[in-house]
């Protein structure tokens, strides 16, 4: 049995020299493991991001290192903050081991509890209001919790293929997307499935909700067929698509009508979602682009994806 | 987390190394200018992620069809097929789902790593046990995870390519080397998956990159590196004693080049036929007839050469060799589901090109030039019916390939071939040249027409296959490609032909099947195949001169009868390949024996199966016989007599009941001209054998006609006696 016993001694050498050679180094070469997610802090004056170096902090414009926090998992895939800005919740696991999220109160970024129930990890969290999150994870499940009795309340079923991405409408309903290709619909309390959205030909990256105050709610979702699909979830409507160059891997709303989306060729995609054109595309980094967030004040974004490349990127004036 | 990489492998490997001591510290073999191994010694090296990490991959079998390989992948995780797309390798492994199936920080801790080394469950098992494929992805993933190819590979090399081995039992070690562009040259050895094709003929030891052959005959091994697939022949002579062929006659090339074979597998040939048993044979073979006369065996020996030339000059031979090239463009009247319709008309128009084009001995390259270009109605035009055979487009690449290419660019329709250097550009762009045509009645050119590309999902640009891709603005692509296939150079199209000329003759293609010309699949003879194919071309693509090259051949002339010491060949050629006659030859051969003529839909009375112009004639007889549906391809050898129920119809049913004693039939007739039952059996055995009884049968027949027996008995028994003698497997073979 070589294997095994390889590998305890591995992790042996690795010991000594991390005492000779005890660094914050990513790897040997440099590289630096991709930023999974990003999020501005409620006030807009820092960004948060994510990989498997942990969590780290930057202040904004200048996006200098601030702070840096551990987590109890391995791979860092999502983060978000409650409504009221005191707590961090960031999502993640041990790939095909285990998943869950670990909430941090900001900005001290200390860790406040763990909630992991998940077999695969997490790749999406979502608050309902400051004491209720749901999770969504690559083990097909989503599961609500109840962050004061740190349980879990209900879960919702049906995904056949990992959750990647999740969102609630107006009316309570939670909207999820996964690898299955469906867009689905839930009821909030019981985790009933109300609707599938079908219409996406591969696997969903991401789902963002228009930030629109009248009318039928609208959400965009962004798929490995390339296409941004707008939608009317309460009456299962797909109203528009557009087929992009390049993949678009997540999307996030900067005014009513505009989107935008940050792809799998390094570029980053300004669409118009009335009339579905493209009317920018900004070459931002040199590898993918994970992670898209449009501050909430200055009509900047921000992108973040492969090599632990942050960029800043001023949006013009105009909606 | 590791600063230096290389300061923990270092140590780690000595580690180990002391530690394991069952564990081999031997060096790899060396080359010009690099060690076997890619994470050698070198402090500095660098994983190269195409000719480093993808190889590993595959030799794992991690990219397999039958693992993540496969069209959809498995668990999630999808790779192309054998790593044809390295690209798309690096971002299913490096970038998607945010990149959790690598962990720069640590490791050990990557996804990509205790999957397979089922440190976590996995569906595929344990696939890195070896010591050396762990330690080359991990510092791959120490180094960065990059995409970094260093140089780009030329081909491989194997050593030995070929080998011939002195017994069973016997060992050889296969040594890979890569040659790049740069002109560095790799011991990639450790990194090549050798595959053999019969597992139960040749072990293979990965890990010694060794083959033991347990079997004798011609054995084939694939070395896979990189996308490189390469054939090891190993041969294990049949016998421990060479047999002389020396005094065996050479008639021409294909005699040398077959008992050069023989010679070298120890395996002795059958002696050459008799005249009468050659000329049943060559009659069949070019006419698809019984002989018209039998040879009597007290003339002098037969001219057979001239006998060649008269059966290549006759109608017999037209009608013949166009229903064989029929089947083979697949010419038939039907109307399928998308209304892609060959009418009556338009089979007919097609099939009557074909027949002028040979009588009038036009080279099959321009036919085929003819056929791939034409427009037009094809009931009036037959060629342009070759692209109402299939479908759609996709499919007239694939029917195009086989029949032109004798190759199956099939799975390059959704990947890159696996087995060839077919790509998904090649399938695609040559589908984009058939995407501009309506496929109605009327062919016409439809400039708006295109072929999304499964991959861009744009409209593929025409391209030839494994060539250059054609200008956008090109409107019809198919003359460029008639052209490019029809080129002397061109390395499959006239190989192709020759080699179904050559098993219409020999029973077996020099690459089998027909349509499956690909690398990995490489023919028995390939000096025999590259010089009829030679030839072929240096005669203007003249059909019946190869036919007579081969035709005229010591090795044609052998008897099927195996002897002592060749029983088991059926590669070899040292007897003949005994074939079934066809289900149209087998339908008229028993119409000429009985003296009844079949009738096929509304054709006229007396029309031949052989000659009939549209393959979708009505005809239970044929049906019962194994007609082939040429709505797909016919290209495998005729059953003999078809499945089990076929060929109960054949011995039980009307085919053959209701017209052996049938009025006017040649038993009714001879009967009535008051002909001794044994001149009748004897008339019966030359037209169906070309033979006389020999004294056996004729004892038996003495035995058999008894003359005391009333006439209807003796009837009955001569009735009993036809029945035998046409399913009897001399009859229905070709030997």
């Amino acid at each position: 049995m070589i294997k095994p016993k390889r590998r305890i001694l591995t992790h042996v050498i690795k010991m000594i020299l991390l005492v000779v050679f005890s660094h914050e180094a990513y790897s040997a070469h440099g590289q630096l493991p991709s930023i999974t997610d990003i999020a501005f802090a409620p006030d807009g004056k820092s960004l948060v991001s994510c990989s498997q170096t942990g969590i780290q902090v930057y202040s904004w414009p200048k996006l200098e290192l601030t702070n840096t926090a551990r987590s109890s998992f391995s791979n860092l895939k999502c983060l978000a903050f409650s409504p009221d800005g005191k707590f961090l919740a960031v999502g993640g696991g041990n790939p095909s081991e285990r998943g869950g999220v670990e909430v941090f109160t900001w900005p001290q970024c200390k860790s406040e509890m763990l909630l992991s129930n998940h077999d695969d990890s997490v790749t999406a969290t979502l608050w309902l209001g400051n004491r209720n999150l749901v999770s969504a994870s690559l083990d097909r499940k989503l599961i609500q919790w109840n962050l004061t009795t740190q349980k879990a309340i209900a879960s919702y079923q049906g995904h056949s293929r990992g959750v990647t991405s999740v969102c609630a409408l107006p009316n309570g309903e939670i909207v999820s997307a996964g690898y299955d290709h469906s867009v689905r619909v839930w009821e909030s309390a019981t985790g009933s499935l109300n609707r599938t959205l079908n219409q996406h030909s591969m696997p969903v990256n991401a789902i963002a909700m228009c930030p629109q105050s009248d009318g039928r709610p609208m959400l965009a979702t962004a798929a490995q067929d390339r296409t941004i699909r707008f939608w009317q979830p309460t009456i299962g409507r797909m109203m528009r698509y557009i087929r992009l160059e390049a993949e678009p891997l997540d999307i996030a709303w900067v005014s009513t009508t505009r989107i935008v989306a940050s792809c799998n060729d390094g570029r980053v995609r300004l669409v118009d979602s009335n009339n579905v054109k493209v009317l920018k595309t900004i070459s931002l980094l040199q590898g993918w682009c994970y992670a898209v967030a449009a501050h909430p004040n200055d009509r900047s974004i921000a992108i973040a994806g492969s090599d632990g490349e942050i960029r800043r990127f001023q949006l013009e004036t105009s909606p | 987390m590791i600063k230096s990489t290389y300061a923990g492998l270092v140590l780690g490997s000595l580690v180990l190394g002391l530690c394991n001591p069952g564990m081999s510290m031997d060096p790899p073999p060396q080359t010009s200018d690099q060690k076997s191994d890619p994470r050698s010694t070198e402090s500095n090296h660098t994983i190269d992620f195409i000719n480093d990490l993808i190889p590993m991959i595959t030799k794992l079998g991690c990219n397999a069809g039958k693992c993540h390989g496969s069209a959809i992948g498995r668990g999630g995780f999808k790779l192309s097929l054998y790593g044809g797309s390295p690209k798309t390798d690096y971002d299913e492994i490096v970038r998607r789902h945010g990149g959790r199936r690598i962990n720069l920080a640590d490791p050990e801790s990557s996804l990509i790593f205790i999957k397979p080394a089922e440190f976590i469950e996995h569906g595929g098992g344990a696939v890195i046990e070896d010591d050396q494929h762990s330690m080359l992805l991990l510092d791959w993933i120490e180094q960065g995870a990059k995409f970094i190819r260093q140089r780009e590979l030329k081909h491989i090399e194997v050593h030995p390519a070929r080998y011939v081995a002195t017994k069973v039992g016997d060992t050889t070690s296969f040594k890979v080397l890569a040659r790049y562009h740069d002109g560095s040259t790799r011991d990639v050895t450790n990194l090549t998956r050798f595959t053999a094709d019969d597992s139960t003929a040749v072990r293979i030891d990965k890990g010694s990159a060794t083959a033991t052959l347990e079997r004798t005959g011609r054995h084939i091994v694939i070395a896979r590196y990189s996308t490189e697939v390469i054939p090891i022949e190993l041969l294990v002579p049949t016998s421990q004693v060479a047999p002389d062929l020396s005094h065996e006659t050479r008639k021409n090339f294909v005699d040398e080049e077959v008992l050069s074979s023989l010679s070298e597998l120890r395996v002795p040939v059958s002696p050459i036929l008799d005249d009468r048993a050659f000329m049943r044979r060559i009659t069949l073979d070019l006419t698809g007839r019984l002989p018209a006369q039998s040879v009597e065996t007290d003339q002098t020996a037969i001219d057979r050469e001239t006998i060649i030339d008269d059966l290549l000059r006759s109608e017999a031979f037209v009608n013949f060799y166009t229903l064989k090239l029929a089947r083979l463009l697949r010419i038939q009247s039907k109307q399928d589901k998308n209304l892609v319709t060959t009418t009556p008309q338009a089979a007919r128009a097609f099939h009557d090109y074909l027949a002028r084009q040979l009588r009038a001995r036009v080279g099959y390259d321009q036919i085929a030039r003819e056929i791939l270009t034409a427009t037009g109605d094809t009931s009036k035009y037959g060629p342009a019916a070759f692209f109402t055979a299939v479908e759609d487009p996709r499919l007239q690449t694939e029917f195009t390939t086989e029949v032109f290419m004798g190759s199956r660019m099939k799975c390059a329709n959704c990947h890159n071939h696996p087995l060839d250097k077919w790509t998904q550009d090649d399938f695609h762009g040559l589908t984009a040249m058939f995407s501009k045509l309506t496929r109605s009645q009327v062919i016409r050119l439809n400039p708006i027409g295109k072929n999304i590309h499964p991959n861009t999902g744009e409209a593929a640009l025409m391209k030839l296959p494994g060539g250059e891709f054609l200008p956008e603005d090109t409107r019809d692509g198919r003359s460029t490609f008639a052209a490019w296939l029809t080129d002397r150079d061109n390395p499959y199209f006239a190989r192709a032909i020759v080699n179904r000329l050559w098993q219409s003759l020999m029973g077996r293609g020099l690459v089998e099947p027909l349509d499956d010309f690909r690398a990995t699949n490489p023919p028995t003879h390939p000096a025999l195949l590259d010089r009829l194919a030679s030839d072929f071309i240096d005669h203007g693509y003249n059909i019946r001169h190869t036919l007579k090259r081969i035709a005229m051949s010591t090795t044609y002339s052998r008897s099927s009868n195996p002897i002592a010491g060749n029983e088991t060949d059926g590669r070899f050629y040292s007897h003949r390949v005994a074939t079934p006659l066809g289900p149209e030859v087998l339908a008229d051969a028993i119409s000429d024996v009985l003296g009844i003529p079949s009738r096929y839909g509304n054709e006229m009375p007396g029309t031949r199966a052989v000659d009939l112009k549209d393959g979708g004639v009505r005809s239970d007889a044929l049906d019962i016989l194994g007609r082939c549906d040429r709505s797909n391809s016919c290209e495998g050898a005729p059953s003999p007599i078809g499945p089990l129920a076929q060929k109960l119809h054949l011995f039980n049913g009307e085919l053959l009941n209701n017209r052996i004693g049938a009025h006017s039939g040649r038993l009714d007739t001879l009967i009535k001209s008051q002909k001794l039952p044994i001149e009748i059996a004897t008339e019966f055995y030359q037209v169906a054998l070309n033979r006389h009884p020999n004294k056996n049968e004729l004892k038996f027949f003495e035995h058999l006609f008894n003359p005391k027996e009333s006439s209807a008995r003796q009837r009955a028994v001569l009735e009993d006696f036809v029945w035998g003698l046409v399913t009897c497997r001399e009859f229905t073979i070709n030997h």
